[in-house]
């Protein structure tokens, strides 16, 4: 059943890619994908690619996908292991959502980060005291790590 | 790498012609991250099939107003996740093709322009820096000569080899000669050209990977007859390969060698590898204990020797200098130099660089050093890199300069000494001891060793082995055995499927290596050793856990969807006991209502009354209708109004009413 429901997925990332992301099986394993997020322009990740690790659950889609980034990125919500911290990824997770809303949401979480829950607090508090620095320790990342 | 398709080099021209055998034509749509579209093939401006290469697709787009002429070697195109990242490659051996696309859509691509820093050093494309003006009479083919790096031109600046600066090539290749040879001591170290060239390699892994095209290189690569009478020929290898079997077998196996020669030539695998070994490092972070092991390594190794060189020279030359003299045991040096990785990017989110020597290539020194990473990563990660690396780098002082930028330099340093002109000079200085003495005392690195080590300082006396060490024949010698070192760890851990035997080759391997070490030069590392070692076997054992679940994890997988029942059938025990016992005997059914309805037994049985009960493999009604996809139980959550109106509503206003807890 989650092997259907991944087909699915797979075929409609296919049909209906969404913007700035790609995912895809790494090999035969249906529930090992790799995903690639590209920074979104208006943020200061843009013109990096980040690689990112999904693993399905056995019981896909009524578990969240693991997902981690495997490229480093400075970002409040994704500490050092490349761990998200994202509500739909945890317990706000619904079998409704799919990998393709995920990275969206991961997109967006790119853009707009949230310092409020967030998972690495150094890089919080700079992003509240000082915006500039962290987006320019950001860019920083993204060149040595993304690109 | 396996090779792909029969059709991988399908000359580079023309991408017109329509005479692709058996294969359709594609039409691909390439998406740009700012959501602009266009598209190429399908008639528009040239065939694209299967088999085309990468390559000709990056024309094609480089040609394309809509890419802003992007240049070949600035494109990243990307598909299902992957970077198709060898433009040799054809796109079928990315996947590409037109079998699996419904409609006729065309294929998604996205395209990412890259900075400039790997784009400009992407030097198989004609029009990347041609200008590099090196004197030297070197190969052509690569670029990014190694040379260039540590100065154009060598023999400038030796006539100042009495000063003996740092940057002076002659002091620098004494240092490596020290990695390589001597105390182990310069390894990694802290000074300034070796951390650029660091940072330069870190932003640059082509740069790796250009030196191992490097044709010098790969002819000693494939003549196994040179490289043994090489080694037979050195008798300090022969003795090293005496008391170490298992080391004579890899130094003698040139498929292994080539091997992994072959893979650090691959640019994405080198990548790939820097990646992980970030990755790894941070797990490590992670692991119950293993923070304290990077913070006793830290301790240990990295304190002491800033304290060192706080109090050695300042300026540029400190780094240099005190990290040779903390080395008076190599193996705390070698330590400390692959060390650096770690305490640096997490621990310290602002990665700016700072006044002194070490700092700045700490900051490099986590994705820069390719032969640890590789070391680490060809065991994928049956063996913890850092911890691994560490301990090799503690142990192997003949490891540790090829983990560290000094294997590349070597290299360098090679080539100059091959080098005709250079060879009579060196023939001149050795040959006056008098000269050779002031030139040691003028420099401090060579001062602290012969300190600290009396025996060092009996080979300085000699000029015999000094030449000896100078032979390029040696030092070839020598880079081939660090390479064999690494080699060997990362076979080792490559049998690592097996956590024992994956921490075993870490542990094992270096100290061997290590105690030949200090036979054969009598350095006094064998305290550093023992300390490497203990640092290293902690480590071994935690890393084996983010090895192991994925193992676990995939078997559980193999098993596909039987395997989602026990969790909710574990979880929802009772309720499924009163759902059997009302007359709903399909448990599979039942434990599927029961999950997407959270375990409320009423809303489980309005699922199941209004969708008879179906083997969860029913494959029509998920198959048919993509909303439903995964059989009712998901149909319920998902945008399928049809049968299952009542239960979407419900369904969808879950997780807002959790929202509000």
């Amino acid at each position: 059943m989650s092997l259907k429901r991944i087909n699915k997925e797979l075929i409609d990332l296919g049909k209906d890619p969404p913007a700035n992301c790609s995912a895809g099986p790494v090999g035969d394993d249906m529930f090992h994908w790799q995903a690639t997020i590209m920074g979104p322009d208006e943020s200061p990740y843009a013109g990096g690619v980040f690689f990112l690790d999904i693993h399905f659950p056995a019981d896909y889609p009524f578990k969240p996908p693991k997902v981690h980034f495997t490229t480093r990125i400075y970002h409040c919500n994704i500490n050092s292991n490349g761990g998200i911290c994202l509500d739909i990824l945890k317990d706000q997770w619904s079998p409704a959502l799919t990998i393709s809303k995920v990275l969206l949401s991961i997109c967006s979480l790119l853009t707009d980060p949230n310092p409020d829950d967030p998972l690495v607090p150094d890089i919080a508090q700079l992003l509240k005291s000082d915006r500039t620095r962290h987006d320019s320790n950001a860019r920083e990342w993204t060149s040595k790590y993304a690109m | 790498m396996t090779e792909a398709a029969p059709s991988s080099e399908n000359g580079s021209s023309s991408s017109s012609s329509s005479s692709s055998s058996s294969n359709s034509s594609l039409k691909l749509i390439i998406r740009l991250s700012s959501s602009a579209r266009f598209e190429i093939g399908g008639g528009d401006c040239g065939d694209i099939t299967p088999s085309s290469t990468v390559r000709q697709i990056k024309e094609l787009i480089a040609q394309r107003d809509e890419s802003g002429h992007c240049a070949i070697e600035r494109q990243r195109l990307i598909y299902k996740g992957r970077i198709l990242s060898e433009d040799t490659r054809t796109l079928a051996f990315y996947g590409i093709e037109g079998g699996h696309v419904a409609g006729n859509d065309g294929i998604v691509l996205y395209l990412v322009k890259g900075g400039g820093a790997t784009g400009g050093a992407n030097a198989n494309s004609g029009n990347a820096t041609a200008t590099t003006s090196t004197s030297t009479p070197t190969v052509s083919s690569s670029q990014p000569n190694p040379n260039a790096n540590l100065n154009s031109n060598p023999f400038l600046n030796f006539g100042n080899a009495n000063n003996s600066t740092n940057s002076n090539p002659f002091a620098s290749m004494m240092n490596s000669m020290m990695g390589a040879g001597g105390s182990g001591g310069a390894g990694g170290g802290g000074m300034p050209d070796l951390a650029s060239f660091q940072q330069q390699l870190q932003q640059n892994p082509q740069m790796m990977s250009e030196m191992m095209n490097n044709p010098m290189v790969q002819s000693l690569m494939n003549s196994p007859d040179f490289l043994r009478s090489m080694m037979e020929s050195n008798p300090q290898m022969r003795q090293i390969m005496d008391s170490n079997p298992e080391l004579r077998h890899a130094l003698e196996d040139p498929e292994f060698m080539r091997r992994s020669m072959e893979m650090m030539r691959d640019p994405s695998a080198m990548q790939n590898m820097m990646r992980n070994q970030d990755l790894a490092m941070s797990q490590i972070e992670n692991m119950p204990g293993g923070y304290s092991a990077l913070r006793r390594m830290y301790e240990d190794v990295q304190e002491p020797m800033m304290d060192a060189m706080m109090s050695g020279s300042s300026g540029s030359r400190g780094g240099g200098d005190s990290s040779s003299s903390s080395s008076g045991s190599g193996g705390t040096s070698g330590q400390g130099a692959t060390n650096r990785a770690m305490p640096n990017p997490w621990g310290a989110p602002a990665p700016s660089s700072t006044s002194s020597g070490a700092p700045t290539s700490q900051g490099g020194a986590g994705g820069a050093n390719p032969f640890a990473s590789l070391m680490g990563n060809m065991g994928s990660f049956g063996m913890p890199p850092g911890a691994g690396g560490g301990g090799a780098a503690a142990n192997n002082p003949w490891a540790n300069p090829a983990m560290g930028p000094n294997g590349p330099n070597l290299e360098a340093t090679l080539q100059m000494m091959e080098n005709p002109m250079m060879q009579n000079m060196m023939q001149n200085m050795l040959n006056n001891p008098e000269a050779m003495r002031m030139m040691m005392e003028s420099n401090p690195m060579i001062q602290q060793l012969r300190q600290t080590n009396p025996q060092a300082a009996a080979i300085f006396e000699n000029p015999e082995a000094i030449r000896a060490m100078m032979d390029p024949t040696n030092v070839r010698a020598m880079i081939q055995m660090q390479q064999a070192m690494e080699q060997l760890n990362g076979s080792m851990s490559g049998i690592g499927g097996i956590p024992t035997l994956g921490g075993g080759g870490g542990g094992a391997a270096p100290p061997a290596g290590g105690l030949d070490f200090s036979n054969l030069l009598g350095s006094s590392s064998n305290s550093g050793s023992n300390r490497g070692a203990s640092g290293a076997a902690p480590m071994a054992n935690p890393f084996m856990f983010p090895f192991m679940p994925p193992v676990a994890g995939g078997g559980q997988h193999s098993v596909g969807g039987n395997a989602s029942q026990p969790a909710p059938g574990q979880r929802f025990r009772q309720q499924l006991n009163s759902l059997h016992d009302m007359g709903f005997t399909d448990r599979s059914a039942n434990i599927r209502a029961l999950t997407s309805s959270h375990g409320n037994v009423n809303r489980a049985i309005e699922i199941l009354l209004e969708s008879p009960p179906e083997m969860g493999n029913n494959s029509d009604a998920a198959g048919a209708d993509p909303a439903v996809s995964g059989g009712n139980a998901e149909g319920v959550a998902s945008q399928n109004t049809d049968e299952n109106g009542p239960d979407e509503s419900s369904a969808a206003k879950e997780p807002t009413e959790k929202k509000n807890d």
